[in-house]
């Protein structure tokens, strides 16, 4: 089971900056990620996770995907990873305290080491926010 | 506010007719650099979302376009951020954050396009919708 992975083993990422909390599915074209919102959470402001958060959360729902890929396909290391754009951002509202969301990212394009996808983020059945994001892949991280 | 004389402080803040130009010092020594990422760091690229999010609401209490909005500001929509280079606190230490353009909608959201960069660097580019 993904769930039983540490996900910090797949993200070049270290708390308190993990803003995901388990890999919860995996193929090459789509993966998803979930998250509880906790007051201890960096980006926690009036009593929800703020905007950064939310990106943040679905970066690394990217980030979590290709750590998988690079650690048990490819059987190399974690790489370091940014985000090169946020395109067509929309937050529907942000998550509470106590919620758990679930954010799935389908893969559009993948040319050398930057990676295009469309996420959506969702608590229970609700979308709370859609977006479109670009990745690239650096150096090693360890 | 969240990053606000943590990540970073406002050294100076400049308006013309149309554009603000905030001068922000960024700390290297804030304890997230370790986490993103060990031995490589690297401001966060939501950070700078959440620093031009800040920045903004500082606004509220100075500028006349924005003394009819109530709530403070916070971002909904964006149609693109552009990272175009990443800022690394072991090169750079100050930045430039300029609003191009503080657009109230009537529906009491606001329209904003900002630049961050350094000298003729730059390395954000965000158009966005605040509410």
């Amino acid at each position: 089971m993904f769930t039983e992975i540490n996900i910090i083993d797949l993200l070049p990422q270290r708390p308190p900056f993990v803003m995901v909390d388990h890999l919860i599915g995996y193929d090459e074209a789509q993966s998803s990620c979930d998250l509880t919102v906790r007051s201890d959470n960096i980006f926690f402001e009036e009593g929800c996770l703020a905007a950064a958060g939310l990106i943040e959360h679905i970066a690394q729902t990217c980030a979590a995907r290709l750590g998988y890929y690079n650690l048990y396909v490819l059987k190399t290391g974690v790489r370091l990873g940014f985000i090169g754009e946020v395109k067509d951002l929309e937050i529907l509202r942000l998550p509470r305290e106590g919620e758990t969301i679930e954010t799935t990212i389908t893969v559009m394009q993948e040319i050398y080491d930057v990676t295009l996808v469309n996420a959506e983020v969702r608590a229970g059945q609700e979308v709370i926010a859609t977006t479109r994001l670009k990745i690239a892949q650096g150096e090693a991280s360890f | 506010m969240i990053l606000k004389d943590s990540l970073y402080t406002i050294v100076s803040q400049q308006q013309d007719d149309s554009s603000v130009l905030f001068c922000v010092r960024i700390h290297p020594e804030w304890p997230i650099y370790e986490a993103h990422f060990p031995r490589h760091p690297i401001t966060p690229g939501v950070c700078i979302i959440q620093m031009v999010q800040e920045l903004l609401q500082e606004l509220q209490s100075s500028d006349p376009r924005l003394r009819s909005v109530e709530n403070r500001l916070r971002l909904i929509r964006a149609k693109h951020v552009k990272y175009v280079s990443i800022i690394s606190p072991e090169e750079v230490t100050e930045i430039f954050v300029t609003f191009l353009k503080i657009d109230p909608q009537p529906d009491g959201c606001v329209k904003v396009q900002a630049e961050v960069s350094s000298g003729e660097k730059l390395y954000t580019k965000l158009s966005a919708i605040f509410c």
